[in-house]
């Protein structure tokens, strides 16, 4: 580097304290394993340049023994001797005001009275000490599946455990980032870009008001969809086995803020709609329960595409004609004896 | 009878040592295992495992359309939601 580029001032170093122990079913973990864009081993291992030096704590991903030995950097943050540290939550929060005498979800002991230390517990003492807090996953973004109409637990999401105007110790708003699991590169994509920004090289990651990242979730699955132009001609699947648009046959997509078909899903391959899944909108806040039963038509489905039939029908039918003179070459490539091309040599311009 | 077959039938003095790993790590879930093991005696006296997580699958399931249920247990597991899955059909 030459001496008239200015360092820039960040951290050179920086853990990431992740529990997955919320009301999950770990899948994110499991799908952030996926990731190439950039794969988790590279982070951890240094290989991207620029970023602080990662220390990765992790339950499913952890090289301790676990118990004590895996719980001792959680342990050490709570005492105020581990930083600088991310807090990745995997999972919703439970409401552990209606918890009877139990509890509902616990990570690790209390080592004086070996009473169980609530998941509220640690984010109690974590999140005001975290540089930034990153929700992973629907559940912990928003609630999720665990939070839908008639759970017991009454659990939510870390924003509204934590109150929407949260700040992390970095200014940073709670980042979240939705999906049931969560899109691998989409994790892995913007826990780098919050890591250039703890290493002082780039602004904080723009995100709209649900605190999503905005570049991910600011377009439809729709508008990314393989299928859509079955859509725009009216063309629409009557079962799963078909090759079509699946609005009528359940997909939310038109209504769903998510990349996933644009960006598939390991390696470019899948994308829910593209490969035949209906879009059941798992990264939405509204989730499950507003899109449920997730195979009967959406409700706006019917009568947009009523609307679109009668058009479809007619531009399909004048497409299929410019189709088929599109598919012939034109008259003048032949062998024959002379030029038909039209070529003039005594034209100039 | 010969002295390594009294060797292999006496036991030594126990040794006692408790052993706990909560969490478990390198799998998914709340696990946590508790045990007494004896191991001069390769013994394992005493074995306790919990699941500290509560999310009530089957109460929150009850009276959603039947049709759903594959997407929603499919969440029970991030590992083997597809087992999960086809069990609900
Ligand atoms: S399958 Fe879904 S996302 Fe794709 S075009 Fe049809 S409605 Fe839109
Ligand atoms: S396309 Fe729909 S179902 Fe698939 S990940 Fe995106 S929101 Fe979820």
């Amino acid at each position: 580097m030459t001496a008239t580029m200015p360092q820039p001032h960040g951290f050179d170093e920086m853990h990431i304290l992740w529990i997955s122990e919320g009301m999950s079913c770990d899948g994110d973990t499991v799908s952030v394993t996926a990731a190439s864009q950039p794969p988790i081993e590279d982070v951890v291992l240094g290989l991207v340049p620029g970023l602080p030096t990662v220390h990765l704590h992790n339950k499913v991903l952890s090289p301790t023994l676990g118990g004590e030995e895996f719980l001792a950097p959680f342990r050490a943050a709570a005492r105020n001797e581990l930083e600088p540290f991310i807090l990745v939550i995997e999972g919703s929060i439970p409401n552990e005001n209606i918890n009877g005498n139990g509890y509902w979800t616990s990570f690790g002991n209390d080592l004086e009275t070996g009473e169980p230390l609530t998941l509220n517990w640690w984010i109690d003492q974590l999140a005001p000490k975290a540089w930034a807090v990153v929700a992973i996953g629907t559940c912990a973004a928003y609630g999720g599946i665990h939070a839908m109409a008639g759970n017991p637990t009454g659990c939510m999401g870390l924003a509204d455990y934590l109150g929407w105007d949260f700040k992390s110790k970095g200014a940073l708003p709670i980042v979240n980032i939705p999906g049931c699991p969560v899109q691998p590169d989409n994790f892995m994509e913007t826990l780098t870009w919050v890591l250039y920004h703890a290493a002082g090289s780039a602004p904080p990651p723009p995100l709209d008001e649900l605190l999503r990242p905005q570049w991910i979730f600011g377009k439809t699955v729709h508008e990314g969809c393989d299928r859509a132009g079955y859509y725009e001609q009216g063309d629409f699947a009557k079962d799963y086995n078909s090759p079509k648009c699946q609005a009528k046959v359940g997909c939310w997509g038109p209504v769903v803020n998510c990349n996933v078909p644009k960006r598939g899903w390991m390696g470019g391959v899948g994308g829910c709609p593209n490969v035949g899944g209906i879009c059941i909108a798992c990264t939405m806040p509204g989730f499950p329960d507003k899109f449920m039963p997730f195979m009967d038509m959406p409700p706006g489905g019917s009568l947009s595409s009523m609307i679109v039939k009668p058009y479809g029908a007619f531009i399909r039918r004048m497409r299929g004609i410019t189709n088929a003179t599109a598919n012939r070459e034109p008259k003048w490539r032949h062998n024959r004896k002379a030029l038909t091309s039209g070529y003039n040599p005594r034209w100039r311009p | 009878m010969t002295a390594t077959e009294q060797a292999k039938t006496r036991r030594k003095p126990g040794q006692i040592v408790e052993m706990v790993w909560d969490p478990i790590t390198r799998i998914i879930g709340n696990l946590g295992l508790y045990t007494k093991i004896d191991f001069a005696n390769r013994e394992v006296t005493e074995c306790h495992s919990t699941s500290s997580l509560f999310r009530g699958y089957s109460v929150f399931m009850k009276g959603k359309d039947p049709r759903d249920a594959g997407f929603i247990t499919s969440r029970i597991c991030g590992i083997c939601g597809d087992n999960h899955t086809t069990c609900s059909v």
